[in-house]
């Protein structure tokens, strides 16, 4: 029995030194969401042909499918670029997008999902380091070794090694299986090629850069009278900045206001099923408090974007084409008054 | 600290284990001692501040069961005053219980009707206190009854706190576990145990962290959805349903399983609490395999002594409504508990009546064969299932909205296009509740959620439990006499060890990619 003991110990032992020996030395595209990578590509190509001042709209799937930047650049006559992306990715990832893009002059409208402030940890999940290794290796492999080690040590499941092994296989003897990922891998210059070639030739929705138009909006989120039925958020939230969120925050608006670029803070639309009571003013004065009190200005109030359930897609963080058109008028007028901008007419 | 954490199962367990045989070389008294220390270390995890609740419970019981213990005569009857003692700590007992348990949901239930706003104030439920609680009940009204006696405090702390059995059961009975704890063998490393142990808490890890946790997600994204006021379609509702069922399932009979693999390598063997309850034919049967430590509680301290079924079928059936009743309000302090005990009491009224009419015209049980156990195991099955949407329900009208979904009566929604169906077609289905959004909107995965569906009935239905699997290694009192239909463990075979060892690295790094999740149980 004690050989069954040490038996058991060693096979944990060696399975863990494969999965963790698997993570560090192999890489092939494993399953996640490369459609995130696509869309990063077309959208700094994008927003770098754009000239300044612009607005740039940054924040999870609330943003890509809740503003229509086309309908802002058009109604306010300045560039803009939804640079929307997943509410999966971590909050450091958006902003580094923000500071890939900006230029001096420009602003950022950051409209994060509540779950943003509420962040509290340096540590990853695996679905980070699941897409981290699929299509943002080369940025995890400039992490320092310990670095990395600590965040396969912290998140990594056995699926994500197992994965490894089979998706190296798959790419070096049946390619066509995982053919779609290996598309998204391509060169920058490819993907833009095939982006230019394809751009807005999706005649449905999905995650796909035939689906993105040139200021970075999805298309094809036509209501189609689903009347989304799902989960969703309390109105009450957010209410404060949480310690993590705050130090990644901070430095963020610190270095934009020395490069002149002007950062707005905005909410996310609420999925409201009935009216909500009184809470949420509550919560909205202290957030309020929180943004000014680490440098930071609000666009609007949070009452603004109480949607009923015909207003959005598949998610309650994916507007439809409808409650969009709604959501950014508002969010022009807001910009009218904030910026103090002339108008175009349409 | 969580059974399924890292600070457990790399810290805790092994310098428990460790310290427990190290000491048992040199005093016996002195590993208990430890043990206990370990436990209360172990509770004061979560909250340092109910240490002390607990320490007097015990001290109490300790005493009320020792006043009563003197006071038995020698042929084994209660003494004079036993019984008004015995009356007094029972009360003292549901006093506490009631007090943090039930005083805010009978106060809150008073404003409701009585359009009052009083309040207690926040009290937080002491972990495990129904279980703590109704363990020392049970040897209270054991000790009054002669079948228990126990005047050494630390042994009775042990009893009391031992840490694998503490937060959420099994109940135990002082018969069942002092005995162990008086034989010199306990003492000693058994590397037999340790193995058999160790496959125990390796199954009942894996149960809860790969399998529990996979339907959790699940089943709290439509029961969330239908308290927001969404009103699930049929296949969602019944999805919602029967990931919560599996989901019970797994997190009990993985914690029973973590409960009985550790107590192994101390060399205790505590009582068989969970034996593939979804396999049973009846109610009846499926009372005597869920919780089962549970339901002899209270069959032996509140049916039997009600009058059982001593006095008539009407009192007998009376009898059990009010056991079945009472045991919903043990679960939690809620109306929805209530109701899921009433219904289960009426399933047992019904299972028993039918029992008596079968007996009355003679018919035999088993007499339709395979088939008629098929139909007597699902129908067992989805009167539980629908059971357990109450008991996972924060309130009435999500219940409501949840079992009208799996009534069809929120409508239907099939695949994610009608395909080729003409447009009449579809506005006619669309009129009558028929949409076409997905089998599951709500959350979207269609083809993982059947294939987790699949995989957790398939475990439930046709694979052996982990006793029947470990029947080679159990004993009498943690087997359930039956045969698995599969493979058996085998310590010898290399597969087991890689099989075993390939579940325990699984989980381990399931657990190390974030927080441990708790068991459903423990809020109980």
């Amino acid at each position: 029995m004690k050989t069954y003991v040490l038996k058991v110990a060693a096979t944990v032992a060696i399975i863990m030194l494969c999965h963790y020996a698997i993570l560090l030395t192999i890489w092939s595209p494993i399953a996640a969401e490369y459609w995130v990578r696509e869309f990063i590509v077309v959208k700094r190509y994008e927003a770098a042909s754009m000239p300044s001042p612009k607005l740039i709209f940054v924040g999870g799937s609330c943003t890509l499918f809740g503003i229509d930047a086309a309908q802002v650049q058009k109604s306010l006559g300045i560039p803009a670029i939804n640079f929307g992306l997943h509410a999966g990715l971590r909050l450091e990832a958006h902003l580094a997008e923000a500071r890939f893009v900006a230029k001096p002059g420009d602003i950022v409208i950051i409209s994060l999902e509540p779950a943003y402030y509420d962040y509290y940890t340096f540590r990853w999940n695996s679905w980070d380091v699941r897409n981290a290794i699929a299509w943002d290796h080369e940025n995890l492999e400039s992490l320092p070794l310990p670095r990395r080690l600590q965040i396969y040590l912290e998140s990594s499941d056995i699926l994500i090694s197992l994965d490894l092994l089979w998706s190296d296989a798959a790419e070096h003897f049946f390619p066509a299986a995982i053919h779609r990922r290996l598309q998204a891998m391509a060169p920058e210059q490819t993907i833009i090629a095939r982006y230019l070639a394809e751009r807005e030739t999706s005649r449905a929705f999905a995650f796909a850069i035939n689906n993105i138009d040139a200021n970075g909006d999805v298309l094809n989120t036509q209501g189609t009278g689903l009347d989304f039925r799902g989960n969703t958020w309390a109105p009450t939230r957010p209410s404060t900045i949480s310690p993590y969120a705050e130090s990644v925050l901070t430095p963020f608006l610190a270095e934009m206001k020395s490069r002149r670029v002007r950062v707005i803070f905005d909410y996310t639309p609420y999925l409201v099923y009935e009216k909500p009571g009184e809470e949420w003013k509550a919560s909205e004065a202290r957030f309020q408090e929180e943004i000014h009190r680490i440098g930071g200005e609000l666009l609007e109030r949070r009452d603004a974007f109480f949607y009923p359930s015909t207003l959005f897609f598949n998610s309650n963080l994916h507007l439809n084409a409808e409650g969009r058109e709604l959501r950014t008028q508002t969010l022009i007028e807001a910009l009218k008054k904030r910026l103090g901008l002339p108008t175009v007419a349409p | 600290m969580l059974f399924n954490s890292l600070s457990f199962i790399g810290a805790f367990l092994p310098v428990v284990v460790l310290g427990f045989f190290l000491l048992g070389r040199f005093s016996h008294h002195l590993a208990g001692l430890w043990l206990c220390a370990a436990s209360l270390f172990f509770y004061g995890w979560w909250n340092v501040h109910y240490v002390g609740l607990l320490l007097i419970s015990a001290l109490f019981n300790y005493s009320a069961g020792y006043l009563m213990g003197r006071q038995l005569r020698p042929d084994g009857n209660p003494g004079r005053t036993s019984g008004w003692i015995l009356t007094f700590a029972v009360a003292a007992n549901l006093c506490l219980l009631g007090y943090y348990k039930y005083a805010q949901f009978f106060l809150n239930t008073f404003n409701h009707l009585a359009g009052t706003g009083w309040s207690l104030g926040e009290i937080i439920l002491p972990l495990g206190i129904s279980f703590f609680t109704f363990t020392q009940i049970a040897f209270l009204v054991d000790t009054h009854r002669g079948k228990a006696k126990e005047y050494n405090f630390v042994h009775y702390l042990l009893f009391v706190t031992y840490f694998p059995h503490l937060i959420a059961g099994p109940i135990l009975h002082h018969a069942q576990m002092m005995p162990q704890f008086a034989l010199k063998q306990t003492y000693v490393l058994n590397w037999k145990n340790v193995a058999v142990g160790i496959t125990y808490f390796v199954l009942g890890l894996a149960k809860k962290v790969l399998l529990a946790d996979m339907f959790s997600g699940t089943a709290s994204t439509i029961f969330q959805a239908a308290s927001q006021g969404v009103g699930p379609m049929f296949f969602e509702a019944w999805i919602g349903a029967l990931f919560y069922t599996l989901q019970l399932y797994f997190d009990f009979s993985g914690y029973c399983d973590m409960a009985i693999g550790m107590s192994y390598i101390l060399n205790v063997r505590l009582p068989l609490n969970f034996n593939s309850p979804y396999k049973a034919k009846n109610i009846i049967d499926f009372w005597r395999r869920w919780h089962m430590t549970l339901s002899a509680f209270l069959r032996d301290y509140l049916y039997i002594p009600l009058g059982g079924n001593r006095h008539g079928s009407l009192r007998r059936y009376l009898n059990l409504m009010v056991t079945m009743l009472l045991g919903g309000l043990w679960h939690g302090a809620g109306w929805t508990f209530v109701i899921w005990g009433g219904l289960h009491g009426f399933y047992l009224v019904v299972n028993h009546g039918f029992a008596a009419l079968r007996a009355k015209i003679g018919w035999e049980e088993g007499r339709l064969g395979r088939f008629g156990s098929f139909v007597s195991i699902g129908m067992t099955f989805v009167s539980v299932v629908v059971a357990w949407v109450f008991f996972r329900a924060n309130n009435f009208s999500t219940a409501a909205s949840v079992l009208r979904g799996m009534a069809g009566l929120n409508g239907v929604s099939l695949t994610n296009s009608p395909g080729k169906l003409p447009y009449a077609w579809v506005q006619f289905l669309n009129a009558h509740g028929i949409v076409f959004q997905g089998f599951t909107p709500i959350t979207l995965y269609t083809e993982l959620t059947c294939l987790k569906l699949t995989l957790g009935l398939i475990i439930i239905w046709l694979l052996p439990n982990t006793q029947e699997w470990m029947a080679v290694a159990s004993e009498p009192q943690t087997s359930t006499g039956e045969r698995g239909i599969f493979a058996r463990w085998n310590p010898a075979s290399a597969w087991t060890c890689v099989g075993i060892g390939v579940l325990m690295a699984a989980s381990l790094l399931d657990i190390m990619s974030g927080p441990p999740s708790e068991f459903l149980y423990f809020q109980f």
